[in-house]
């Protein structure tokens, strides 16, 4: 795994993390208190914001974990579109990020 | 012709609200929102709920600005986290002033106070550091011109303002509480030393209460910015009456005080705390700033000027003497900040710049001599 | 409440002099001013509105007059003053009236938060309302004035005062604002002596204003309940065809065009998402106006 592993993530503010989802839609809206930000978010970017919020997680447990839960094969692409959409949250001050060595 | 200042009555003894008709409620309100008071007010209000029955509109009124207060606080502390990220790896200590500081430590005036801009003090010797790493999270200079970035950093107590370019959140980073140049030279050193740790956020701290209130005093009465004087002078209010609840922090008061040379903001504010707002001070601590007071004609002038000036900023309360009371202390506050030979270019070039910008309003009253002046 | 029924004079005069107030849906308006262009189109605008008593509460006490200095004499401007407050640089005085409404909208996004404020126009009929969130060249507010010259009534133009409790719909009633092609458009659609006079080189093009209906005017007490949320792309050549919006969508659609959704926070968040819950949201692309409000009739 390229994951990289001396990051761990957390949310910020997680009880400004609000949601508005239907059965019958796939995509998930996400409404952020502090910062204001409304997204409509696809199945992964509402998996990764919904597991960081429950609880502080290593970018690296956070990807196996998400292939698992999407029971998808591993590959380049699938990590590098959880890390990539991880710093888009990060720029719009949804998550924080800390190096753990 | 100048009516009475409803305003300050009712902050004084909300529940006189209790009968006042709906032309009153229409004033109060107008005075309120000029005041920049209007939140304030419903605070103030629904502390004496038995009293006052507010009038449907005027509660939806109250409310709405509440929210906004309230949008405005849960904000702020969301940026301060992100100026924690940002400045986390200097591991300088970052203290955060004025409307900020009340959110972050919870004081009982941030419910009903709007600001602007987050204002930080941090050690002079981090600033250049401070301001590269802010620059590298998004901040930027709002003042690109030649002028002003010269004189913010030969003369002032501040980095010109950095707004980020995202969030568009306006941050005022000091390394003083008053401009290098000004008369009083209170120690930064000393009051980060004396600064109070936010139990929540590392490195995040804000001044001592006495020290608070200090600076409150110290940047109203050496500032010049008028317009929020009377919104300034209820925070002291409030913060007097949330500490002040024993004789030690009386006492803590003056001594810092002494020890910071701010003497004389000290006896300002307390004096128009007690003559605008009604607020009584222990006779020990009014005998001590006493002695910091300003001589017996200037005492006369300033307190004409100050009462003027400290009326919410309402056609209904301002007559020709407010506006000339503002501009005249607004002249002080400079020549307060800067040796003469530096105030006068100043004044000249920011009158240049700014005017019609509605930043320095000349007073009616003035324009008019101005221009005929202009004509002979 | 009484009707204004005051002569085009009595307007002008207490214009210039103590404030002509108004009701105009659930607000309270005092109006000064001493242009006579503002009087003129107040006069055709708002003749029919109710009028306050002189010492009630008044929600904003706005001004509109020219501004102070030389700059008058050359070339008139206006400024519009929300208690002494200006938000705005002046404009041309020809704008005057275009400027009154466009400060009147900032003063109700900006203080009235009791309602989540979005940018839409809202009509209704037989006590269904719907809801026409107005995206950039949507052509909401033709097609608005079009349903309201087929007997639809008029909720609001520009924005829906939507109640965070029940949801319904508080009517503000105002002129319709026309831009560039539409005004002709409705001049021949419509009733043409509806339609004030244009006014050229604004930020927004030409523009003009449509009286509302005085019906609507009247029934500006009545709060509705939304059924529907449409949003409309004026596409030429396009048939009539209404396709429905996730909610997701159309929830994220809504949060942008409100005012003031983040000032609510949690409440306006809460208040989209039952508005979409409750409401079926559709894209309207049209470009013939008859064949659009026989799409929307069949919904009802």
């Amino acid at each position: 795994m390229t994951a990289e592993s001396n990051i761990t993530w957390k949310a910020n503010f997680p009880d400004s993390f609000l949601w508005a989802e239907w059965e019958d839609e796939e995509a998930s809206v996400f409404f952020h208190r502090g910062s204001g930000e409304t997204l409509l978010l696809n199945p992964l970017g509402a998996y990764l914001l919904k597991t960081i919020c429950s609880e502080d997680i290593s970018e690296e447990k956070l990807a196996q974990r998400t292939v698992r839960y999407f029971d998808l094969p591993v590959d380049e692409e699938l990590l590098s579109a959880i890390s990539v959409s991880l710093h888009t949250f990060e720029q719009k001050g949804l998550l924080l990020s800390s190096a753990s060595q | 012709m100048k009516e009475r200042c409803l305003l300050t009555d009712t902050l004084f003894d909300p529940a006189a609200a209790g009968h006042y008709s709906a032309a009153e409620w229409d004033l109060l309100l107008r005075q309120a929102r000029a005041a920049n008071l209007l939140a304030q007010l419903g605070v103030r209000l629904a502390q004496h709920p038995a009293q006052t029955e507010i009038p449907h509109s005027v509660a939806q009124h109250l409310r709405s600005a509440r929210l906004i207060v309230k949008r405005q606080n849960r904000a702020i502390r969301w940026e301060v986290s992100l100026l924690q990220q940002a400045l986390y790896d200097l591991a300088v200590p970052i203290v955060v002033l004025k409307g900020a500081a009340y959110v972050l430590a919870g004081l009982p005036n941030s419910d009903g106070r709007l600001f602007h801009d987050i204002d930080i003090l941090v050690p002079r010797s981090a600033l250049k550091e401070v301001e590269a790493r802010l620059r590298r999270w998004g901040w930027r200079s709002t003042h690109n011109n030649a002028y002003d970035q010269r004189y913010y950093r030969r003369w002032m107590h501040e980095l010109p303002p950095l707004q980020h370019i995202q969030r568009q959140t306006v941050l005022d980073v000091h390394h003083s509480i008053l401009p290098l140049t000004a008369r009083l030279h209170p120690d930064p050193g000393k009051l980060i030393a004396n600064a109070v740790a936010d139990p929540a956020n590392e490195d995040i701290y804000w001044l001592a209460p006495e020290d608070m209130l200090l600076h409150s005093m110290t940047h109203l009465f050496h500032d010049g910015e008028l317009e929020n004087g009377l919104r300034d002078l209820v925070d002291m209010e409030i913060l007097l009456n949330h500490f002040g609840t024993g004789k030690a922090f009386w006492a803590r008061l003056t001594e810092r005080a002494e020890l910071l040379e701010l003497g004389r903001p000290l006896y300002y504010g307390l004096r128009y705390v007690e003559r605008v707002l009604q607020r009584a001070i222990p006779a020990e601590t009014a005998e001590t700033a006493s002695a910091w007071g300003p001589g017996w004609l200037l005492g006369r002038l300033m307190d004409f000027l100050f009462l003027e000036a400290l009326q919410p900023a309402h056609t209904s309360c301002n007559t020709l003497s407010t506006s000339i009371a503002r501009w005249m202390l607004y002249v002080r506050s400079h020549y307060l900040r800067m040796p003469l030979r530096l105030l006068i270019p100043h004044l000249v070039h920011k009158a240049v710049v700014k005017e019609g910008n509605g930043e320095i309003e000349i007073p009616k009253g003035l324009r008019k001599i101005i221009a005929d002046a202009d004509k002979g | 409440m009484k009707p204004l029924d005051l002569k085009p004079g009595e307007i002008a005069r207490l214009l210039r002099s103590n404030g002509l107030r108004l009701q105009i849906g659930p607000f309270a308006v005092s109006l000064r001013s001493r242009l006579r262009r503002v009087a003129e189109q107040i006069a055709f605008f708002y003749g029919d509105y109710p009028r306050i008593e002189a010492d009630a509460f008044v929600d904003f006490h706005i001004q509109i007059n020219n501004p102070a200095g030389l700059r008058h004499w050359v070339r008139p401007q206006a400024i519009f003053s929300f208690d002494g407050f200006k938000p705005f640089k002046p404009l041309p005085e020809d704008q005057a009236f275009a400027m009154f409404e466009w400060g009147l909208n900032w003063c109700i996004a900006t203080t009235s938060h009791q309602f989540l404020i979005t940018h839409a126009a809202v009509v209704a009929k037989n006590g269904q309302a719907i809801i026409f969130p107005g995206e950039p060249g949507a052509g909401k507010s033709t097609l608005c004035a079009a349903l309201v010259s087929r007997g639809w009534q008029l909720l609001s133009d520009e924005m829906a005062l939507i109640d965070p409790g029940d949801l319904s719909i508080t009517p503000v009633p105002r002129p319709i604002g026309l831009k560039n092609e539409s005004i002709a458009i409705m001049k021949n659609y419509g009733d043409e002596t509806l339609v004030g006079p244009p006014v050229t080189d604004t930020i927004k093009g030409t523009v003009a204003h449509m009286r509302p209906p005085a019906d609507s005017i009247v029934h500006a007490d009545r709060d509705t309940r939304p059924g529907y949320i449409i949003f409309p792309t004026y596409s030429a050549a396009a048939d009539s065809q209404l396709d429905k919006v996730e909610k997701t969508r159309a929830l994220v659609r809504i949060a942008e065009q409100s005012f003031n959704y983040h000032i609510l926070g949690r409440e306006g968040f809460r208040t989209v998402e039952r508005l979409v819950s409750r409401c079926p949201a559709f894209d309207l692309r049209y470009s013939q106006l008859d064949s659009a409000i026989a799409e929307i009739d069949a919904l009802l």
